[in-house]
Order: C-alpha cells, then structure tokens, then sequence
C-alpha cells in the first residue's frame, strides 16, 4: 500500500471508493451509478455470496441482506445474456504439483520408513543369539542399544513425572531411552521374532479379517496393566507368559521393554502389514458371491441346452440329469440372494460407524446387480417338461423321424454319395487351404475348460477281461462327469459304454457259437 | 438292427443356449496311441489340465478327457480318449480310433522300440480308421535330448513320407504340446458346410443304431 494513503474499511464502492454503510445501499449505488459496468457486479455478488454467512450471523442486518440477495437474483438472469455469448474461457498457464507432492511425501515416507526400518534391524540383532541369562543378556543389548545415562533424567520425559523409589526407571531396549514404567510396554520375544522374519505371514489373517486392530495392539502389553485387564490380549502365547510375568520377575526375560515411541512405530509397520495382507471382507463376501454367478452362468447354459433338447423329445441327455441341475442352480441362486443381500447391510449394524457414501452406494449396487443377474439369467429359465410330456416328444420326434425316413429313403443313397463326392472335394481344397493360410495365430486354451475325471481306482485290475475293465471305467467316469455338471462328456462316454456292452455282447456270442 | 438316417441333433447345433451365434463350435474326437509309458496321459494332462505327474499311474483301459480352445472365430471341443499302452488292451483300441477325426501317435525319443511300435499305429490307423483322419506324430520327452536315441531327422522324414503332422513335445516341460494340438485343430475341416447356423443341420447325419447314436460327419456337430 502507497505512503500516507489511508486504510479504508467498510462496504466501500469499488470504483469511487465511497462507503456506502450496508450492502444494500452499496448494490443501489452501484446500480444507479456504474451500471455500465457487469463484470464488476458480477465480482461483488459472488464476494458477498461468501460474506453473506459471515454477515448473516450479525443481529439487525438481515432484512436488508434479503433485498440485497433478491436485487442479485433479479441483476443475474439480466446479465445471462452476457455470460451466455462469451466464448469458452481458454486455459492459461499450468503446472503440475504431482511430482512435488511425491517428492514431499517421499522424503517424509523415507523418514518414517528409515527409522521403522532402525529398529527393526536393532530388533533383529537382539534377538540373535539372545542370551538367557540376565546379567549377560543386559550385556548384549547394550552392546547393541546404547542405553543413556539415567542420572542425568530427572523426569520421565514422555509423562513429565519425577522418578522415586516407586517410580524406577526403564530403558528402551530399542532406542535406550529412560521412560517410567508406565510409559513402557513389553513385546513378547515370539511377536517380535514375527516382526524380523521377512517370510512369515499371519497365518491367521484371513480367518479374521476385522480384528486386525485387536490382534496387532494384542502384540503390545502395557507393562503396569493389572490381571483384569489381560484377558483382553487375543495374543495366545502371550497370556500366560504374561501372567508369569506379573508373578514372577524372574520371567521377565521373555519380553523387551520398550518405550512407547518405539512401539507406536512398530504397530503401524505391523499394521501397515497387515492391511496389505488382509482382504476387507466385503471382498471376501463378493469373491464368494462371483463364483456362485459363474458357476450357475456355466451350468444355466448347460441347462438351457438340455432343456431345449428334451423338449425335442431327444435322448441325447436325461431328463433326472436335468432336474438335478435345476435344482443346483435353485440353490446357487439362494446363494447368490442371501451373499448379495449380507453385503447390502453390512456393518449397518455398526451404530458408531455405519457404511455410508461410495461405501454403502457400493454395497447397495452390488446387491441390485445381483438381483438384476438373478431375474434375468436364473428366474426366467424354462421349466422342464414332466415325465408323461417328455415321452410324449420323444413318441412325436419318433413318428417325425420315421415319416421323413420313408419318404427320404430313395434319394438318400444317391445323395450320400453325391455329397461323398463333392465332400472329399471341399476338404481337399480346406486342407490346402489351412495349410497354406497357416498365420502365426495363437490359439486360446483356457485351462478351466478343461475337464477329465481323476483317475479311477483299478478294481482287481489284470485278471478281468479288458472290456469289462473299461467298463467299469467309463461307469466310474460317468459318475464324476454327472458331479460336474459336465452332461456332454456323460452322453459321450454313456454312448461309449453301449458300444462296448454291444461289443462285448457280441463277441461272448461269437464264443458260446465256437464251442 | 434298424439304421436311420436323421438330421443332426441338439448336440450339433453351432448356436449357443443365449442364441448367439457368434462363431462356430467344432466338436473333434481325438484319440491318443502308443507304447505303454511313452508319455500320452501326461501329454492330455499336459494340455487339459496344465499339469505334470513324475509319477503318473499307468492307463486301464482308456481315459477320457475334454478341452475347449477357441481358434479364430472357433469354439474347438476335442473329445479325448487316452488309450493304455499296455499290449492287453490293444483289442480295446479300434473302438476309440473308430470315428475319430484326428490321432496323436506318441513315442519316446529315448527308446527306439516304442518309434516301432508307433509306426504299427500309424499303418494300423491307415488300414483301419477314417480316411480322413488326421494324424499326428509325437516324439515325447524332447526334454530328455542326452538320452535321445531316435533322431529328429529319421522321425520327420517318416513323417513326411506318410503325410502326418510332426512334432518333438514334452509333457513335463510343456514344450509343443499345445502346439501340436493346435496344429491338428487347424488342419482338420471345420466349415466343409458353409450357410448359416439354421440350415447347417441339412448336410449332417446322425445314424442311430438301435437308440445308439455315432457320428458319421467329421466336424461341426
Ligand atoms: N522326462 C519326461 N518324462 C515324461 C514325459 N512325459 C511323460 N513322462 C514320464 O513318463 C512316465 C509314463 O508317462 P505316462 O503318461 O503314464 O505314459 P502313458 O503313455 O500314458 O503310459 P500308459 O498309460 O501305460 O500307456 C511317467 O513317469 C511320466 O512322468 C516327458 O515329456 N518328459
Ligand atoms: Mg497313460
Ligand atoms: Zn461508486
Ligand atoms: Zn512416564
Ligand atoms: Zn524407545
């Protein structure tokens, strides 16, 4: 601000600088006096848009701000016309701050990590050939941990309170600090082996995906805390030990000492762990609920199919086979409803801290997909034609057959060997045709579409007859490929298996007409 | 017995159950000879299900297995049967070669015997199977190469000679087995109809011997 001007307060008109005491009078002013000028009036409004709260709060003022906001409203749609005609506004200079923002947070990161990572490799060097004996064990993690000079602390530095003859001093094991007991904690030398393996993972994470929180701060065990509060530590080992502890200084040894700064970093290392490690467990539950879908999108095609091909009154599949798979898919779809509906209220029960937001937008979507998925794929799947309408299109499929055969009977031979003929041809020139197109294209194997039955057990094997061994075989395969849902491979190998109780029938005639 | 001639069934039809008829499905039935443990149920193994046994039990009778690759626009299911390689069982062989649209005959690299024996498939196929069979010639454990005793060279050339495909595979390292699979699903025939799904049905039969149904087409059921 120039020198010797003067600091001007108030509703002040922009251009004259004339202090027209309330915002009214100022909006008036500017109307009668600088109308010919939108842009500025436009720049008022919105300044008076965030003071307005402000202003609000003041007593007697709000009758004018009334008229203030309604002559606003009526100047706005006067000065549409304007905004409306300009073009777009072009984008000025700019700058990106990810880099910045990345290089703030490393370092920070950095900070945080290198002296986790400190620790850690203090912890690591203690527990290595940790000495059972007290006296030599104190020796071996000074050797490691400096511990500073107690005489020289006065007060505990993290609760401020002096120290005496029942508040002795403790030092970290970790940084050699001086705390109070209080203002300690104990890790137990089984977690913090945990902590300095690289390899080892919870194997217990997945089973309890939301008590990640209690099981971490399980690991830390207030040193003071009394007995009635160590059933809360879900840490198994622990407890006793703990116990022991409390009863038995001697036991001791089987913790460090730590001070609370240390600790609070190795919680949220171990925490940062576990997260990575832990699915939430909506993701459990949906995981779940999209294999249900796939596995009854694979078997309602499959249904599907055989429903149409009963209700041609074919054989090429059972009408039992069927029913059993409708059955399957009725139950997946109650899967489906019940998972999809669990995830729609999860944690709704949570009084403190309901879903809500993208959170429960999600969980509600979900469950409206899988309903959607339900109506439309599983609900409306034809129903199965009962025993007495099945032998009824089997009987009217027969006559059709029967008819067309009588009247095609002449002209088949002759046709068949036409086409025998014009066959042998088109595949001729396929085959070159393959041969020579053969383009470096890849084929798509999916391994899950694979399908084989896992190897059946030989009864007595090597003394029966080969075809009845196959036999066998092919009814234990069958069986396995009916559990699967995989109907195709049942009507081939059950095809397969009448041929060789024909084969076998007739050689066995073949034998008794020898003999 | 009554032989009736009727056009193709359910199974055949090119049109998935949702009534897209997106792309052809082919349907090939396939089957596997060979010396017993020259490596054929860890070569379906290999390709159905992407594993490999250094134990694998030796094959009763004849294993059955399915796999579906799509091939450009084509949905190829191959039927499988994994015959035993035990002598026992050769009577069974004519039932799963009979009808089949393509053969792999296997043998390993390291036994000179069991490429014998595997040129006895091949003029057993010749003489007995579809004329229009394709076969394939697979010379199993190329992995063992310090142990090979049959040369690439002599194979190809028998191979060459007798118009099957030919390819050196290993079930444990997984080498050339999708390949030769993909080589025999290009060359077998897969629209020797042409026309759309609704009348493709015309030019196929089923011949249904008393209830029994086996296909005489070769290709898009
Ligand atoms: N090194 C090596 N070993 C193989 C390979 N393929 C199969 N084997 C081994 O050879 C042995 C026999 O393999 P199988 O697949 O059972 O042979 P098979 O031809 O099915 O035998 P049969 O069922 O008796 O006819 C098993 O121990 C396999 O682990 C291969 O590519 N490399
Ligand atoms: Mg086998
Ligand atoms: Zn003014
Ligand atoms: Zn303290
Ligand atoms: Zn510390």
């Amino acid at each position: 601000m120039a020198e010797g001007e003067q600091m001007l307060e108030g509703f002040l008109c922009s251009i004259c600088k004339t202090d027209l005491k309330t915002p009214h009078q100022l909006t008036k002013h500017f109307e009668e006096y600088h109308n010919d000028n939108p842009e500025i009036l436009k720049t008022l409004k919105e300044l008076y848009g965030k003071a307005k709260k402000k202003i609000l709060k003041h007593e007697g003022s709000s009758e004018e701000l009334v008229t203030l906001d309604t002559s606003l409203k009526y100047r706005e749609s006067s000065l549409d016309f304007y905004y409306n005609d300009w073009e777009p506004q072009e984008l000025g200079e700019t700058r990106s701050y990810t880099r910045y923002f990345t290089e703030v947070r490393n370092v920070r990161l950095e900070r945080y990590s290198a002296e986790t990572n400190k620790l850690i490799i203090r912890l690591d060097k203690l527990l290595n050939e940790l000495p059972s004996d007290p006296i030599s064990r104190r020796v071996h993690e000074q050797s490691i941990v400096p511990w500073i000079d107690d005489k020289s602390v006065k007060l505990c530095p993290t609760c401020a309170r002096s120290f005496h003859v029942a508040r002795r001093k403790h030092h970290c094991r970790l940084c050699g600090a001086v705390m109070c007991h209080d203002c300690t904690m104990f890790l137990a030398l089984g977690d913090a082996r945990n902590m300095v393996n690289p390899t080892l993972v919870q194997d217990d994470s997945a089973i309890s995906p939301t008590s990640t929180e209690s099981r971490i701060s399980g690991r830390f065990v207030r040193a003071g805390i009394g007995l009635s509060k160590l059933a809360r530590s879900p840490s198994s080992g622990s407890l006793n030990s703990i116990i022991s502890l409390v009863n038995d200084p001697s036991r001791s040894e089987q913790h460090f000492r730590l001070c609370v700064h240390c600790e609070e970093l190795l919680r949220f290392r171990e925490q940062l762990k576990e997260r990575k490690l832990s699915k939430p467990i909506i993701c459990q539950f949906y995981e779940k609920m999209r294999s249900y879908i796939d596995e009854a999108n694979e078997h309602s095609v499959m249904y599907n199919k055989m429903c149409e091909s009963l209700r041609k009154g074919e054989t090429t599949y059972n009408l039992q086979d069927a029913q059993t798979l409708r059955v399957k898919i009725a139950k997946l779809a109650e899967n489906i409803d019940l998972i999809s509906k669990r995830i729609s209220i999860l944690g709704i029960k949570d009084v403190d801290n309901p879903p809500k937001g993208q959170t429960l937008k999600l969980q509600q979507m979900i469950r409206s997909a899988a309903t959607t998925f339900l109506k439309e794929h599983l609900l409306n799947s034809k129903p199965l034609p009962t025993e007495e309408e099945y032998t009824a299109f089997k009987e009217r499929r027969r006559k059709a057959i029967e008819d067309r055969i009588e009247h095609e009977r002449q002209m088949e031979m002759e046709e068949l060997q036409r086409e025998r003929r014009r066959e042998q041809q088109n595949r001729e020139a396929l085959i070159s045709d393959f041969v020579i197109v053969s383009r470096n294209d890849q084929m798509i194997l999916d391994k899950s579409q694979g399908w084989g039955p896992s190897s059946a057990t030989p009864i007595l094997a090597s003394s029966m007859d080969p075809i009845i061994e196959q036999m066998n075989n092919l009814r234990a395969y069958i069986k396995q490929a009916r559990d699967a849902h995989k109907y195709d491979e049942v009507a081939t190998l059950e095809t397969n298996l009448r041929e060789l109780q024909s084969a076998y029938f007739a050689m066995n005639q073949g034998n008794s007409s020898d003999s | 017995m009554v032989v009736i001639m009727v056009t193709m069934a359910s199974r055949s039809t090119a049109q998935r159950p949702n009534g897209s008829t997106q792309g052809k499905i082919c349907q090939f039935k396939l089957v596997l000879l060979g010396e017993s443990a020259v490596g054929k149920s860890s070569l379906v193994l290999r390709f159905v299900k992407g594993q490999f046994h250094e134990y694998q039990e030796s094959t009763i009778g004849a294993a059955f297995l399915t796999q579906t690759v799509c091939l450009d626009d084509t949905t190829v299911k191959f039927e499988i049967w994994d015959t035993a390689g035990q002598e026992r069982y050769h009577s069974l062989a004519p039932m799963y070669y009979r009808g089949a649209q393509a053969a792999i005959v296997v043998y390993d690299i390291t036994n000179q015997d069991t490429f014998v024996r595997a040129t006895t498939w091949v003029k057993e196929l010749q003489r007995q199977a579809s004329p229009n069979i394709v076969i394939a010639l697979a010379g199993n454990k190329s992995d063992l190469g310090n142990k090979r005793v049959v040369e690439f060279d002599e194979a190809q050339t028998y191979a060459d000679e007798n118009g099957l495909l030919f390819m050196e595979t290993s079930a444990k390292t997984a080498m050339n087995v999708n390949d030769i699979f993909l080589a025999i699903a290009k060359k077998l025939p897969k629209n020797e109809q042409t026309g759309s799904a609704g009348t493709s049905g015309q030019g196929r039969r089923l011949v249904e011997v008393e209830g029994q149904k086996t296909t005489t087409s070769n290709c898009c059921k």
